[in-house]
């Protein structure tokens, strides 16, 4: 396994330039599905082969509450331009994930707090994370995909 | 493993002239993405994406791992409706939704309905947080 360089301090761009030109994309087999609207159909978060990759590897990316910092500034009503972009770079990268852990991180990075921080308070859950071939095999009547009502969350 | 850097200021060719290295920073790329949104949404190969979500037909959000410095930042998309052989779009394709985090990506027919396409690609520039 090739060893990441020390990249503490390094551009976050660096380092994604570094990892496409020496790690194979790892494509999951994870889906997140989630609802986050009464109103929509459910969603489905599918993780980048790329960034799995990295994340794997270890030593390439910040952590994720660098993002939720970040998420805070964007939220302020005169939001103009990030001037904490420095944190994505000089906060010392995590080391390496399993493929669970990374799929955690993802979830609390591009899912709407709203729903993983709630996801099992309600009558049904609002989020959850299945293998590929558990969602169905044709996108015939994707608009009205749901959240099964009969999941074994023990499972 | 080394990881080389050189730091420049300015590139000069012999007889072409020079070009401020801002100009390459600036004008690069700083995400791209080749993907489907048919039978199941996936990238094929990427750049700078933590993730790809299928929100509803032809509605996929794309998030940034190096986020975008603002939401003025330019996003070139383009669409087809058969993966390979002949065939037109007969449709259109446009990003939607900007933040610094991430942006939609909206396929639909020439009828304006949303639609899922087998080959969809887009290309962010702009300026890196």
């Amino acid at each position: 396994m090739i060893t990441t360089p020390e990249f503490t301090g390094t551009h976050l761009w660096d380092r994604l330039c570094w990892a496409k030109e020496n790690l194979e994309g790892v494509q999951s087999d994870y889906r997140v599905v989630f609802e986050d609207n009464v109103d929509e159909c459910a969603k489905i978060m599918v993780p980048d082969p790329n960034w799995m990759a990295c994340a794997l590897q270890g030593g390439i990316l910040p952590p994720v509450e660098v993002y939720w910092e970040l998420a805070k500034d964007e939220a302020q009503p005169d939001f103009k331009r990030h001037t904490r972009g420095y944190l994505l770079h000089e906060t010392p990268p995590i080391g390496p994930m399993t493929e669970e852990q990374a799929i955690e991180y993802l979830i609390m990075k591009d899912c709407p707090q709203s729903v993983w921080q709630t996801w099992d308070e309600g009558n049904r859950p609002k989020m959850v994370i299945c293998k590929k071939s558990q969602l169905p095999a044709t996108r015939e009547w994707r608009n009205s995909w749901r959240i099964s009502d009969d999941l074994d969350l023990a499972a | 493993m080394a990881f080389g850097i050189i730091k420049a200021d300015t590139l000069t060719h012999s007889t072409a002239g020079s070009v401020g290295t801002d100009f390459v920073v600036q004008g690069s790329a700083k995400a791209w993405s080749n993907y489907t949104s048919s039978t199941t949404t996936s990238y094929r190969d990427s750049h700078n994406f933590t993730s790809i979500i299928d929100d509803e037909p032809g509605v996929t959000t794309h998030s940034f791992v190096s986020s975008m410095a603002n939401n003025d930042y330019s996003v070139s998309t383009s669409a087809s409706a058969v993966e390979t052989g002949t065939g037109s779009l007969g449709g259109t394709d446009h990003a939607r939704n900007y933040t610094t985090s991430s942006f939609k990506h909206v396929t639909a027919t020439g009828a304006a309905a949303l639609t899922d396409r087998p080959h969809i690609n887009n290309q962010v520039c702009g300026d890196l947080a």
